[in-house]
């Protein structure tokens, strides 16, 4: 606990707490029906943040410089499980997309990793040559052939909302490092007819797209989710029904326990709930730029905001596409959401900025 | 890394924030009652669960219709994967055919019926099975624990609690009560979250009938058994207390009226006695011979010719009843023998419009207004519109159609001196305050008159009469025979063969008690009403007489019962 960002450690703290509550409220009915067992995905969310709190206490362990060399090796690991997954009969598929790799009786989803991967990636090497940013061709081009590689494997799992929180992180750091705006500009230009061409190929993302402009045309059907969402949120009101007495997902709120856990939230918890979410993330944020900015290396730096940035993106997207302000993407809400890979990444993230506010500390 | 670039971006999440921060506050804030209302329109409804409907009792009390707990057992056939099997255990249990079950069971959708209104007993039997996809649901039941002895008066509570027919229909007011209203909140998958009351059951209140459980059983067994001993389609009795119009009987049996088609086969659950009109003959004549009276038309020695059995009215020849061949009669005896051409030669002399306002004034062509659904006026025309026979015919009760209560309730008046009751099954208050109210009592009749024909036909029950077999011993009794033919639609004439036969009288003549009218429709062979109506009468006016108490000789005595001192049950009243 020495020397650790003590605020930030508790707003973890806080935001585990918080989110295995509210999980436990929205996932009993699903896992009811699912398993018979009403603390299904409670308990297999209990231990999986018992396995990402040994990894925050091994992370804050380790020497920032360690993290350094290990960068490139965990990156490539990653690569290999991401290829790995596309060779039938390794992945394992759920609802349609084959996302995971099973290894006894622990599912583990490699798209999260390489969040974690290529935030260490790129702190290391944009932090090594930062004059080389300047050219097009020498400094932004490898790094993007990578993270543009790791990005297509992904869209391949037809994980759209891991593909687009990569992108953005991977523009929020090269912005950071010094990237010329111009090249940056160009590559958001560029990324355009890319994006156009991952929605067209698959027809239910246009109608995404469709329902998130007018989800009330369609309640029943296509804007199902939306409104039920909506309308569980707005039904909270101030104070919300009292936690664990929302009927919302109980069968309508489709996806409760998972990416829409944030509407239980606003249902059971009310405006109060909501807002207290909103403001850990928000303090969460705040600490991770204020680590990253009195970091004392360069690589410690970009570290610092690259974690933050990962989990904050997640966050906010979380929270707009349950208030219908972004399409849907099917992205979780960190530390809320069932999953264990993703509970794991963002406690590692959390393990990485507390390792980088030791170091700042000494 | 720049910091001036870190601080933009700090700058952007920061909008970002404060942005969904705003949403949320629109959402909850702002925008709540909307959405809550969404919420509540898609979680809520309002359901309303039926008050225990109330009793049908007799006038002391006996259960004649009473609610009690059913099950009803259901099936969702998508999740009954052994069809065959599961309905070869539930056929035993739910009594219902193999075929019957598996045919329902091979439905689509998600719910089908299987049966329903089982004895509670059932739904253990069910559950014991443990048949995947078969289920039990509680429902209200009603049962009638007097069966076929009330089924007509008491009517019909459909499966889902509605009134169909009879009583149930128009007391259902009352009956009903007023239901529970309750808020049920469901989930997505329509299960029950929670269920609050909103509004608690009235339950319904009981009817009070005036009709009497052992004197309705004695109507009942005799018409019956005199239906089968006579072949007749069916017919009606009657039994009513001429002192207030209150029924004690009111029995129906067979298919009076019906033409053999099996579209009018009639509703089993709706009383004829209501119902069926029919010519009424003979029994017709002391109505036009009170006419007469009243009119001053005739006195009881007032003569007239027979003609030896066949007289001439424009363009129609009357008889009277084969093997019957007067001279000179009274006026009396015209009556006591049931002489037509006696009967049609009085009337000669009286006004048409005289005669047809006299018997609409005693409820002839209206309704007597008993409360009870679906009386008709029956039929008789205006002056107006009669024929040169038609004022001949009306004399001995042709051409005109009645129901038996219309007889019964001019009877009635004859027998208490000249009121006429409407005849009716509850009690008045009950029924001015639910259903429409009672036609009020109104003398229609001259005590003169009453005494005067009365005592002529005591003179029918007597060995002259044409109705010694309707003689009570002990009792005197004054009634009418009536053997009417009946108009044969298909041959448009007055059919040879089938008859309705009639009784109707009073007894004790000097201060009757009970007024009772039979009528059977298509008895066997010669159908007189003295031959085939008579004995019924006897029958059920003897044991009523003995049932209430009534002694013999020196007048009626009445026999005071008190609420809670019950007269004697039906079984103690050894034959």
């Amino acid at each position: 606990m020495q020397n650790l960002d003590r605020p930030l450690f508790f707003t973890v703290a806080a935001l585990l707490f918080f989110g295995l509550a509210s999980l436990y409220s929205a996932s009993v009915t699903t896992a009811i029906r699912l398993t018979g067992n009403l603390n299904y995905f409670f308990f297999h969310q209990l231990i999986w943040a018992l396995i990402g709190i040994g990894v925050v206490a091994l992370f804050v362990q380790l020497n920032v410089h360690g993290w350094e060399s290990l960068a490139i090796p965990i990156f490539l690991l990653c690569l290999v499980l991401l290829v790995a997954i596309l060779i039938p009969g390794v992945g394992v598929e759920v609802k349609g997309a084959t996302r995971w790799l099973q290894v006894g009786p622990i599912r583990f989803q490699p798209a999260e990793a390489a969040k974690v991967a290529i935030v260490l990636l790129l702190a290391r090497t944009l932090s090594r040559h930062p004059d080389r940013l300047h050219s097009f061709r020498d400094g932004l081009l490898p790094q993007l052939g990578l993270v543009g590689f790791v990005v297509v494997l992904i869209l391949a799992e037809r994980d759209l909302g891991n593909a687009v929180v990569i992108t953005l992180v991977t523009l929020v750091m090269l912005f950071l490092a010094g990237a010329r705006l111009r090249h940056l500009g160009g590559i958001a230009l560029g990324c355009l007819p890319l994006v156009a061409l991952a929605i067209a190929v698959e027809p239910y993302r246009v109608r995404r797209i469709l329902t998130f402009l007018h989800p009330w045309d369609d309640p029943t059907d296509t804007g199902w989710q939306i409104t039920q969402s909506l309308m569980a949120i707005g039904s909270g009101g101030l104070f919300g029904t009292g936690v664990g007495a929302g009927i919302q997902k109980r069968y309508f709120l489709p996806e409760a326990h998972t990416d829409f856990i944030f509407a239980v939230v606003g249902e059971e918890a009310g405006l109060i709930g909501t807002l207290l979410l909103l403001g850990l993330f928000l303090f969460l944020a705040w600490r991770g730029v204020r680590i990253a900015r009195r970091a004392p290396t360069p690589f410690a730096q970009l570290l610092a905001a690259g974690a933050t940035t990962l989990i904050t993106l997640q966050a906010l997207l979380n929270m707009m596409v349950c208030t219908s302000m972004v399409p849907n993407k099917g992205l979780p809400l960190p530390f809320f959401s069932a999953g264990g890979s993703a509970l794991v990444v963002d406690l590692a993230c959390a393990g990485l900025l507390l390792a980088v506010s030791r170091w700042v500390a000494e | 890394m720049s910091r001036l670039r870190l601080l933009f971006l700090a700058v952007v999440g920061v909008v970002l924030f404060g942005g969904v921060a705003a949403r949320l506050v629109y959402l909850q804030v702002i925008d709540h009652d909307r959405l809550a209302a969404r919420v509540k329109r898609q979680q809520e409804e309002q359901i309303t669960i039926d008050a225990p409907r109330g009793r049908i009792l007799d006038r002391h009390g006996v259960v004649i219709a009473e609610s009690a707990e059913a099950v009803g057992v259901y099936a969702n056939p998508r999740e009954v994967a052994a069809k065959g099997a599961t309905a070869r255990r539930l056929a035993p249990v739910l009594n219902r055919p193999v075929r019957r079950i598996a045919r329902c069971l091979n439905r689509r959708g998600s719910f089908v019926w299987l049966a329903r209104r089982l004895p509670a007993t059932v739904q253990t039997a069910v559950e014991s099975l443990h048949l995947p996809g078969i289920h039990c649901i509680r429902e209200p039941g009603r049962y009638y624990p007097l069966g076929e002895t009330f089924r007509s008066v008491a009517g019909l509570v459909g499966v889902d609690g509605q009134e169909l027919e009879g009583l149930e229909v128009a007391y259902d007011d009352l009956l009903r009560g007023e239901p529970g209203l309750y808020l049920r909140r469901r989930d997505g998958n329509n299960q029950a979250v929670e269920i609050r009351l909103l509004r608690a059951a009235r339950p319904g209140a009981n009817l009070h009938l005036t009709l009497d459980e052992v004197v309705q059983h004695i109507a009942h067994t005799a018409l019956a058994d005199g239906i089968e001993a006579n072949g007749a389609r069916g017919g009606v009795a009657v039994v009513l207390d001429p002192r207030n119009g209150e029924l004690l009987a009111m029995v129906d049996s067979g298919a009076p009226g019906s033409t053999g088609r099996r579209a009018d086969a009639g509703r089993p659950y709706r009383s004829n006695v209501v119902t069926w009109t029919y010519e009424p003959g003979s029994i017709f004549k002391p109505l036009v011979a009170a006419a007469l009276l009243e009119e001053g038309r005739a006195v009881p020695d007032t003569l007239v010719y027979g003609e030896g059995g066949s007289y001439r009215v424009a363009d129609r020849i009357f008889h009277d009843a084969a093997g019957d061949h007067f001279g000179w009669l009274s006026f009396a005896q015209v009556l006591q023998r049931s002489s037509n051409i006696g009967m049609i030669k009085l009337t000669a002399d009286l006004p048409s419009t005289t005669l047809y306002e006299r018997l609409r004034a005693w409820g002839i062509g209206k309704r007597t207004g008993i409360d009870y659904p679906g009386e008709p006026i029956g039929t008789f025309r205006p002056p107006k519109r009669w024929s040169g026979v038609s004022r001949a015919s009306v004399s001995i009760g042709q051409e005109l159609r009645v129901t038996a209560l219309q007889i019964a309730a001019f009877y009635g008046a004859l027998a208490n001196g000249g009121t006429l009751y409407p005849p009716h099954l509850t009690h008045d208050d009950v029924a001015a305050r639910t259903v429409r109210p009672l036609p009020s009592p109104r003398r229609i009749l001259s005590e003169k008159t009453c005494r005067t024909l009365v005592r002529i036909l005591e003179g029918v029950t007597t060995p002259k009469g044409t109705a010694p077999k309707a003689a009570v011993e002990g009792f005197s009794v004054a009634g009418k025979t009536g053997t009417a033919q009946q108009w044969d639609t298909r041959h448009h004439c007055y059919s040879r063969t089938r008859f309705v036969s009639s009784f109707v009288g009073m007894v004790p003549a000097k201060r009757p008690r009970i007024v009772c009218i039979v009528s059977l429709d298509g008895a066997r062979g010669r159908a007189y009403g003295g031959q085939v109506a008579a004995p019924i009468f006897r029958e059920i006016a003897t044991r009523t007489l003995r049932y209430l108490g009534i002694q013999p000789g020196d007048g009626p005595r009445l026999l005071q019962v008190a609420a809670a001192d019950r007269p004697p049950r039906l079984a103690e009243l050894s034959q």
